[in-house]
């Protein structure tokens, strides 16, 4: 499986050569509302650049695979519309797009071999049989599949299964690939080899890759360009490292990462900084929101910026509960006055010998932002408690 | 097996197999034995040992009355004593065009008349009008006691007929005690060509109809020394399962957007309505489902009525006589049978499987020969074996539809065999072999169509 690494970059060039095949899609103030009333998407204006990986990222059910759907043709937009390169896509249906899907359990059709998995789309599109045969062979073989051509879909394993859906999509030399959390099934080895995969395959076909997932692993890891997306609207748009360093609003910043909420209300205002009070003290960070006075506003703050080392933001806590992380240790806190608070601290050995007693806890300024209350991710244990 | 002990318990699972084997044996294996033992047995008739018998005790009354003549003073006096019981006891009807000429002649020898009886040609009835004649049978020599004779030899003749039929008598109950009660006769009664008298006009307007080409082709007709024949059993079996086969195919037709429409293209609560106006018939009786096709294909049905007072026709269609509405009332009247395991099979196709085809550029009729009818051919094949079999065994259908006035179906035959010709051995030979008939066609299909006994418990 991981032999197929090389092969696949030789097979890749004969495929397509240089030229970049992808095309930009754009979201023209596009809405969609189910005939049972429920608006899956909210008014969106949206550009993803020609042959760029973009990842849409956002809790299930927000709309996500209903943009994917939209663009595929499964879906049609109750307002605005969708353009394909300068294409406009309204009133075509999704055998007539060029786009193509791949489906989160991967929809192979388990009564065929595998080479006619991949020939599907060209079977649909008339081509000989024999000629159908030799493109399977080569996108087989940049799958590293080559040997597994006469197999059923069943006979593989979940990668091979994979990337048998991924050859089978790249085979109508599709111009945009939709894939809606294709990698959610497979255990997590795989799933972090199949990210290199396919950001592999994107790079060497050009191909534009909307790719939607929950996994803000896969996103940050795998992205050009991600958008956030929170009921129906999305929250955010740009890299991965702009929004976890820099997230606009209180759910990019709790569902992308990590990160410990203090609410409370906006005390002072100095620049593109701000002092907000909290049940848990007066703590300063930056205002990117431009927040004044008597707003009500979270602080956020990541735990790998918490620290023991004294700082503008300061606040005494004992250890809660210890989890080793291997090179890190997860510390979750209990501030005095009741918060709890996560930081991720290296793993030096010398944490042990803290717990049971009070300890200075804080934070730089630069690294927390304050923004204002609005809808936040649910945690773990919202999820667990439903 | 062990599977079961665990679950059920010694006890349970030791009436769980009783209660399999019973059924397996009062309801399949003994009845099925049964049929065959019925259809192996030769139909009751006059055994040819009992006329060698009647003739043999004909030429010892012949010799007896003829010995009286011999005497004529003592034959006046007992004429009436004799004659009279002995006329009544022989009255085979064969022998009743032969009287009269002897009556005229026998005016003065009163008893001579049932001397005529005795013939070593005695004819018999055989099955359905077959005649036969025992000289011809069991190669014996045409003696006849003939009247304008002397008297010696008439008796010299009666008493050679009565030697030549008490051997006869004596051999045949032998061979007849021996004899094996079971033969195949019977099955093979249902190729037997009989003849067809018709005109010749008649004739060439049969032949040129492509139903009487067809089973010319196949040997089911056939024309010989000018006379047209008939294998009439083979016939009706033949064109009984070419229509439960159109029927089969229609259903499919039908049935099939039915159930693709109901498990794939539909919300789930539009679908229970759907289901639910397909199951509402069948809390109709059959009988009355049938019966109320009447009132639309009738003469002055429905149909008829309107097309008439539309205009579109002057004369009502004779839907009566069309195969075809046989067809449309048994794929309404089984139309779950087929509809049923379709559905069950497509609602577990994945529908991602439709929306992939789709997305790769694929047409709605390649998406159903590529994608839902492979994933559906175990539900498709069951589908069509259950109409299949009961459009085959359909016997209220042709018979409240068609009102006699189309060829019967092979169904009827049987019920006719069985309850009207009061034969029920050639009924149950008959009956066997289209169960075998029918059940070899299954065997064949589902070797066509790939499917494996296995299918069927995924199927339901």
């Amino acid at each position: 499986m991981t032999k197929g690494g090389s092969g696949a970059t030789g097979a890749a060039f004969r495929l397509c050569g240089d030229k970049m095949r992808g095309k930009s899609v754009t979201l023209d103030q596009l809405e969609v509302t189910y005939p049972n009333g429920f608006t899956a998407v909210q008014r969106t204006n949206l550009v993803v650049e020609a042959g760029e990986f973009f990842s849409i990222l956002g809790p299930s059910g927000c709309g996500k695979t209903t943009i994917l759907r939209s663009v595929s043709g499964f879906v049609q937009p109750s307002s605005g519309r969708i353009l394909i390169g300068d294409q406009d896509q309204t009133g075509l249906g999704p055998n007539t797009r060029e786009t193509a899907l791949i489906f989160q359990n991967l929809a192979l059709f388990p009564l065929m071999p595998v080479w006619e998995n991949v020939a599907f789309g060209l079977e649909a599109r008339g081509v000989s049989k024999r000629d159908r045969r030799a493109k399977a062979e080569e996108l087989l073989h940049l799958v590293a599949l080559s040997d597994q051509a006469d197999k059923k879909p069943g006979e593989l394993s979940g990668g091979q299964r994979q990337r048998v859906a991924i050859a089978r999509a790249l085979a109508v030399d599709p111009s945009v690939l939709l894939l809606d959390e294709p990698l959610s099934a497979l255990d997590l080895k795989l799933r972090q080899h199949m990210r290199a995969e396919l950001r592999n395959i994107q790079k060497k076909t050009g191909v534009t890759f909307i790719y939607i997932t929950h996994d803000q692993g896969e996103a940050l890891t795998m992205s050009d360009r991600i958008a956030v997306m929170n009921a129906g609207r999305i929250e955010q748009v740009g890299t991965a490292d702009h929004i976890y360093s820099n997230p606009v609003s209180a759910f990019s910043a709790s569902f992308v990462g990590e990160a410990n909420q203090l609410a409370g209300l906006i005390n002072a205002v100095d620049g593109n900084m701000a002092h907000i009070d909290t049940p848990h003290g007066r703590f300063l960070g930056q205002n990117p929101k431009g927040l004044s006075i008597g707003e009500d506003a979270i602080l956020f703050v990541r735990p790998e910026n918490v620290g023991f080392e004294p700082s503008k933001n300061m606040v005494s806590a004992r250890v809660l509960r210890r989890d080793l992380e291997g090179p890190f240790v997860n510390l979750l806190m209990a501030t005095t006055s009741g918060a709890e608070m996560a930081m991720y601290v290296p793993n030096t050995g010398e944490i042990e010998a803290m717990q049971g007693a009070e300890l200075q806890i804080g934070f730089a300024p630069q690294k927390a932002t304050i923004l204002p209350v609005g809808p936040v991710a649910r945690t773990g244990q919202d999820i667990a408690a439903q | 097996m062990n599977g079961l002990f665990q679950s059920f318990g010694k006890g349970l699972t030791a009436i769980f197999f009783a209660c399999v084997v019973a059924w397996a044996l009062v309801l399949i294996i003994l009845p099925q034995l049964a049929m065959l033992e019925r259809a192996m047995t030769k139909p009751a008739r006059q055994l040819d040992s009992s006329v060698a018998g009647s003739l043999e005790r004909d030429a010892a009354n012949c010799v007896n009355i003829l010995g009286h003549y011999l005497e004529p003073t003592e034959a006046s006096a007992e004429s009436g004593g004799v004659a009279i019981p002995s006329a009544t006891g022989m009255a085979i009807p064969s022998m009743s065009g032969m009287a009269s000429p002897t009556l005229n002649a026998g005016a003065a020898r009163p008893y001579i008349l049932q001397c005529d009886r005795a013939t070593t040609h005695r004819k018999m009835v055989r099955e359905s009008g077959e005649r036969a004649f025992l000289d011809q049978l069991y190669d014996l020599p045409a003696l006849s006691v003939s009247a304008d004779a002397p008297i010696p030899d008439q008796i010299e003749t009666a008493r050679q007929i009565e030697q030549i039929a008490a051997q006869l008598y004596t051999t045949l109950q032998e061979a007849e005690a021996n004899a094996s009660q079971l033969g195949f006769g019977n099955f093979t009664a249902i190729g037997k060509p009989v003849m067809i008298p018709r005109t010749a006009e008649a004739q060439a307007q049969s032949d040129a109809a492509w139903a009487s080409k067809a089973l010319s082709l196949i040997g089911l007709r056939f024309t010989k020394d000018g006379n047209s024949y008939q294998r009439i059993g083979l016939e009706v079996l033949a064109r009984t399962l070419f229509f439960a086969i159109c029927a089969t195919l229609l259903s499919l037709i039908v049935c099939y957007p039915i159930a693709y429409k109901v498990a794939l293209a539909t919300t789930p609560e539009r679908a229970v309505w759907l289901m639910l106006g397909l199951i509402i018939p069948y809390a109709i009786v059959e009988l009355m489902r049938i019966y109320a096709w009447t009132s639309i294909i009738d003469n002055r049905g429905l149909i008829n009525e309107v097309l008439l007072w539309v205009g579109a026709i002057t004369e009502p269609i004779q839907f009566k006589r069309s195969a075809l509405t046989v067809f449309v009332v048994i794929v309404y009247t089984y139309v779950l049978f087929m509809v049923f395991p379709i559905y069950n099979v497509m609602n577990t196709l994945d529908r991602n499987q439709i929306e992939a085809a789709r997305d790769m550029g694929a047409s709605t009729a390649r998406v159903h020969w590529r994608i839902i009818m492979p994933h559906s051919k175990a539900g498709i094949a069951v589908g069509c074996i259950a109409t299949f079999m009961l459009a085959a065994g359909a016997f209220s259908v042709p018979r409240i539809i068609s009102r006699g006035l189309q060829s019967e179906w092979f169904s009827q035959t049987i019920y006719n065999k069985f309850f009207e010709a009061e034969n029920s051995n050639i009924g149950a030979a008959y009956s066997f072999s289209y169960t075998l008939v029918c059940f070899v066609i299954v065997a064949v299909f589902m070797w066509v169509m790939r499917t494996r006994l296995k299918d069927f418990a995924r199927v339901q």
